[in-house]
């Protein structure tokens, strides 16, 4: 199953544990205290037909209100993300493993 | 999961494992001189085009995960300052790929295959005058040991940011003691008129940076991150204890350096999108106006790397570390920071990016092309 990081503003936390509190088995919370001390929350997520649904609408809604999002597959940050090909950009890392 | 998370957030390779026997012995030396906790993070080894070392808590288990490809770039840039030609050009030349390499994990290939290439080029022509790395034997020993140094202070870095977060209140109260007898050490200095105003100058611009911005917890990191990595560099390794102190502070200022191309590579991941190019022209100037650190990023760079040293002095500051970090600033920081963006804002264009998009060997595997110009394959 394909893993991909979803990165958030930090002030999101709470939020995103209450929109996600369903799907604890598939998404794990990361906090990292990194060297530039960027504040964000990072969340590991497996894409499947269950999860991809729920994610693509909190990744659409936190960017058409100008939210900081970023997905990364093995590192590599997707380019080009938006709110129209969102859904289109996870079914295709679904695909791609 | 954290092997999960790491394959999901950087580009992995397999860390090698005698290094990884060698990294959990600093570890332990380290975690000797602090206090037990049987929450201390689980030491976690890696090896990533991140280049980072980091705290990371999934669930409940923190981790302080180690990257062993930050260790080998800072052997690097050891090797660089003991080149016998050639040190700005090949310190271009490792800017340059750090920049491919993080470019390209931020989503930008074309940018990154070029500043591949770029690194190729500075590192050819400096090899073309022959090996720069044939070392002497006294210089190689002192390269082996500025390493240990170093990668001690990384990790005593990360772990002194640990148990601050552990005891908050009393970590601020120490380091406020200790930056106080620093101030006062810069008050009271020579007797000099004009050193004295000099130094009374000094002083005040420092109360103004601490004033204006919350650095404690980064001076405590440096502080006992410092001083642990010292101790156990010098006690469990044998090293002399100038080498130890240069390379504590070399390695704070290898770190500045990785900051500041950070930013340099989220600016380009910016500028490559823009296709006018007079718009193009006016980033890429932006960029270097903006360059160094931003008056007050320098400020604190300059407060820590201060601190760090004042602190670090107390037990050897020799002449040997003063002019082992007047020789890094002239053959890596001053052309890296103030040469390497000038060179990209006089030859970088929209056009020479578009025309590089077309070559047939990136069209065909972008990835590989720039894996291969950097060497990340190997």
């Amino acid at each position: 199953m394909t893993k991909i990081l979803i990165e958030f503003d930090r002030t999101e936390e709470a939020m995103l544990r209450q929109e996600l509190a369903n799907l604890e088995s598939e998404i794990t919370f990361i906090d990292t205290q990194r060297f530039d001390g960027a504040l964000v929350v990072q969340i590991l997520a497996t894409l499947s037909t269950v999860t991809v649904p729920l994610l693509a609408k909190i990744i659409v809604e936190r960017i058409r209100a100008n939210r900081h999002v970023v997905i990364k597959k093995q590192g590599i940050t997707i380019s080009g993300l938006n709110a129209d090909n969102a859904v289109k950009v996870l079914a295709e890392l679904t695909k791609n493993d | 999961m954290i092997d999960e998370y790491l394959a999901a957030a950087r580009r992995v390779k397999p860390a090698s494992e005698p290094l990884v026997a060698h990294y959990n012995f600093c570890y332990e030396s380290l975690l000797g001189l602090t206090k037990e906790s049987a929450s201390n993070p689980e030491l976690y080894v890696t090896y990533s085009a991140e280049r980072r070392c980091e705290l990371i808590t999934v669930g409940q288990r923190t981790y302080l995960v180690y990257d062993q490809y930050l260790g080998q770039t800072f052997n690097r840039l050891n090797r660089i300052q003991y080149a016998t030609h050639g040190s700005q050009d090949l310190s271009r030349a490792l800017a340059s790929k750090y920049l491919a390499e993080r470019l390209l994990q931020l989503g930008s290939p074309v940018i990154a295959g070029f500043l591949g290439m770029v690194a190729h080029q500075f590192e050819n022509n400096v090899k073309e005058e022959g090996n720069p790395f044939e070392l002497s034997r006294e210089n190689e020993a002192t390269r082996v040991n500025l390493i240990v140094a170093q990668e001690l202070f990384v990790i005593a870095h990360e772990l002194a940011h640990f148990r601050f977060s552990l005891d908050q209140e009393r970590s601020s109260e120490e380091t406020e003691y200790y930056i106080n007898q620093f101030l006062d050490y810069h008050r009271t200095l020579p007797t000099e008129p004009a050193a004295t105003r000099d130094h009374f100058d000094t002083a005040r611009y420092y109360e103004e940076t601490l004033a204006s911005q919350q650095c404690i917890p980064e001076l405590f990191a440096d502080d006992f991150g410092g001083l642990i990595a010292f101790q156990v560099a010098v006690r469990a390794f044998g090293l002399p204890a100038w080498q130890a102190v240069a390379g504590v502070v070399l390695a704070f200022k290898y770190l500045r350096l990785f900051q500041h191309l950070e930013v340099v590579a989220h600016y380009l991941c910016d500028v490559a999108t823009v296709t006018d190019p007079s718009l193009f022209a006016k980033s890429l100037s932006k960029l270097a106006d903006d360059v160094g650190y931003g008056a007050q990023g320098l400020r604190i760079a300059q407060l820590r790397e201060h601190f760090l040293r004042y602190r670090l002095s107390q037990n050897e500051e020799t002449s040997n570390v003063s002019e082992l970090i007047g020789e890094y600033d002239e053959k890596t920081e001053f052309p890296v920071v103030f040469g390497l963006v000038d060179r990209l804002r006089e030859n970088l264009t929209p056009r020479l990016l578009a025309g590089f998009a077309e070559n047939a060997t990136f069209k065909q595997d972008p990835t590989a092309m720039i894996d291969e110009l950097t060497g990340w394959v190997k």
